[in-house]
Order: structure tokens, then sequence, then C-alpha cells
């Protein structure tokens, strides 16, 4: 009897040190490991849409509360602001569209204080290999640099200045369709981030 | 004189994947390149010393009936310390290594010194133990990395090191070129060992 008070003593004191040292781990890291995966995963689409500056735009970080997403949960958007001296000059913010041709297609959009936009980067797609991939090619994605009107990002066929990808139209289309939501997004954007 | 004995023996004698053939599982999976076998034998050297010097501290408290249980649980937590403190400093290695980082805890290499050694022996001495037996695992998982690396890919830890007209054999970068390069070396060291041994009988 004594044995297996022992036993489930030892045992269950071990079990508890164990998880307070996790968890206390766990939460010492926990704002290095979100840097690092900011970094490796959404930061060369950061860096590829952002103009000149001079700051960490994966550290200065502005999170907007973007409301409630269809199971209650609060969806938050993360914008990563690029300076110069201290100050804003451009900021990148993801938007996604899900009218691709399979799926969802993320975009990472740079834009200046003005709204212009500086840079459009796909950051995750499943779209066809070789037609509807051809969405990251700059030869399409550097037709928004410069615009700054929503209407402007629509494709030539809807009255605006893109040229969607032959045999690849909708990919094209929900391209486009994310950037006009970046640019409409803007106003709020811009808002948050010069407080 | 023990102290320093139990440290040397994890080098050469009783080095782990090449004499005692344990712990196979990463030695082929991870060794594709010379950086990725160091990284993961320092992984495993700190969750190898840092279990035997608990183990041993704990040595006389932890009833034998349960010591397996025990030991998994001081073994796991280290583990997931070095999982979260590679993920948060050291990133691309994190994500090279992956699953392999998880799967130290069933290293029978760190239960087997935990079991056949810690258990039994001062802490000083299973401090010695697993840092020569973690030194021994990161000097062959590097040897055999760096090995397939210059074939497989004609590079060392990243830098160019062969002739340009150099055509890698990616076969040593997958699977069956871990096999043959391990097959290759365990040979070689029994070719040596033998030799020594008939030197000294004669």
């Amino acid at each position: 009897m004594r044995d297996l008070i022992r036993m489930v003593v030892v045992l269950t004191a071990i079990c508890a040190g164990s998880a307070l040292v996790l968890s206390y781990t766990n939460q010492a890291t926990q704002t290095q490991r979100e840097y690092q995966i900011t970094k490796y995963v959404r930061g060369p689409s950061v860096i590829a849409v952002l103009g000149e500056y001079d700051n960490d735009p994966l550290k200065d970080v502005v999170k907007i509360d973007m409301g409630k997403d269809d199971k209650g949960r609060s969806i938050e958007k993360t914008i990563f602001v690029a300076k110069k001296d201290g100050k804003p000059v451009s900021m990148a913010y993801e938007t996604s569209s899900d009218k691709g041709y399979h799926g969802t297609i993320n975009i990472m959009v740079g834009v200046d204080t003005e709204g212009k936009i500086e840079g459009v980067s796909v950051t995750t797609h499943s779209e066809t290999p070789g037609k509807g991939d051809l969405i990251e090619k700059p030869d399409f994605r550097d037709q928004f640099i410069g615009l700054q009107l929503s209407q402007d990002a629509q494709l030539s066929g809807a009255g605006g200045k893109i040229d969607g990808i032959t045999g690849a139209t909708i990919s094209s289309k929900a391209v486009s369709e994310a950037v006009v939501k970046a640019l409409e997004l803007f106003p709020r954007v811009k808002k948050e981030v010069m407080q | 004189m023990s102290v320093f004995k139990e440290f040397t023996k994890g080098l050469w004698n009783e080095i782990p994947p090449f004499r005692l053939v344990l712990g196979l599982c990463p030695v082929l999976a991870v060794t594709t390149a010379a950086k990725n076998g160091l990284g993961m034998g320092l992984a495993t050297t700190f969750v190898l010393v840092c279990a035997n010097l608990l183990i041993s501290l704990l040595r006389n408290l932890i009833p034998r009936k349960v010591r397996i249980a025990a030991f998994i649980v001081v073994i796991a937590s280290f583990v997931v310390i070095v999982e979260l403190l590679m993920q948060a400093y050291f990133y691309p290695l994190f994500k090279v290594l992956g699953i392999f980082i998880p799967l130290i805890v069933v290293n029978c290499i760190i239960l087997g010194r935990a079991e056949a050694f810690a258990s039994k022996h001062k802490v000083i001495p299973s401090v010695a133990d697993g840092l020569g037996m973690g030194i021994g695992f990161t000097l062959s998982l590097t040897f055999l990395g760096g090995i397939r690396e210059i074939i497989g890919s004609g590079t060392l830890f990243g830098h160019s090191i062969m002739w340009d007209s150099f055509e890698p054999f990616s076969i040593m970068v997958q699977a069956p070129g871990a096999f043959i390069c391990l097959g290759l070396i365990l040979a070689l060291m029994n070719w040596i060992s033998v030799k020594q041994k008939r030197k000294e009988i004669s």
C-alpha cells in the first residue's frame, strides 16, 4: 500500500513539475515564436510589396479588429507599417478572394499613405500550375502598381486598367477582386495606423 | 579519471549510431546536409544531458515500478522545451527538422542512457556520460550529413566546395544514400577496430 501511494505521489509530482516548466517556456517564447512565423512565412511578401523604409515593418504591426466570423470568433487583421524617420510611409496587409478557380487566393498589398499601390504579391493560392499560377508573375501583378481608384483595379473587360491572363480569366479576376477589397479597406487602415 | 572515461567512451568505443547502432531514425532521415545533422545532434545532446542530470538527481526518489513512465515524462518535457526554443530562435532549422524534433522523445539513446546509466550513477558521471554520448551522436550525424552533402549536392555547410564540372550524385541526399553511406562507415569502423585488436594480440 505504501508503495502504491509513493508511486502515485512521485509520478504526480514529476508531471506537475513538467507542466509548470512547459507552460512557463511556452509563455516566455510566445512573442518571439510569433515573430519568427511572421518573418519566414509572410515576411518575404511583406518586403516585396513595400517601397523604401528604414524600420522593421515585421515588428511595427498594428492589429485591426475585423468583427466576427461565422462561428463568432473575432478576426484580426495585421497591418505591417513601413516607416521612414519614424513616420509611416506605407503599409502592407493581406486580403483574399474566394473566387479563385480552385478556392481562396490570398494576396499581400502594399499601399502608401496616399492610397497608391506600391506592390501586390500572391501569398497563397491553389490555381492550376502553368495557367492560373501565372498570377504570381510580375508581368501580371505589377500592373497594379500606382493604381489608387478601385475602379482602375478591375480587369479591362470590366472597365479597369488590368489586362487579365489569357486562359486564366477567373484567377485574374479573383486577384483583382482582392486588390479592390484592399483599396476599399484603405481609409480604415490609414485611420488606425495614423493614430 | 572515471568521469573522463565516461565522457570519452561516447566518442569512440560506444559512439551511438556507429557502435551501438542506436537511434538510427534521425541518423538516416535528417542527415541530408551537414547543418541539419549538426542541429539535430545538438538538440539531442541538450535533451540527453538535461535528462541524465535530472534522472540521476531523482534516481533514489523514483520507485522502480514507475521508472519508465517517470523517465519519459522528464525526457518529453525537455524535448518540448527544445522544440519551443528552436521555433523561437532557429526557425529555418526547425522547419527542416520538422517531425524529427518531437521524435527525439522516442530516440532510444536517450531512454537507453537514462535506464542503463543515469538511474544507477551519481550526478557528475551521468552528465559526463550524457555529454559524451551527445557529442558522439552530434559528430556522427554531422560527419554522415557532411559526406552525403558533399557527394549529393557538392556543398559543405551550404558552401560550394567541389570543382566546377562536378556532377552531384543526387541519390546520396535521398533515402538510399543514407543506408549506403551508413553501411560503408560501419564497415570502415569495424575494419579499423579489427586491425587494432590484431595489433594488440601480436
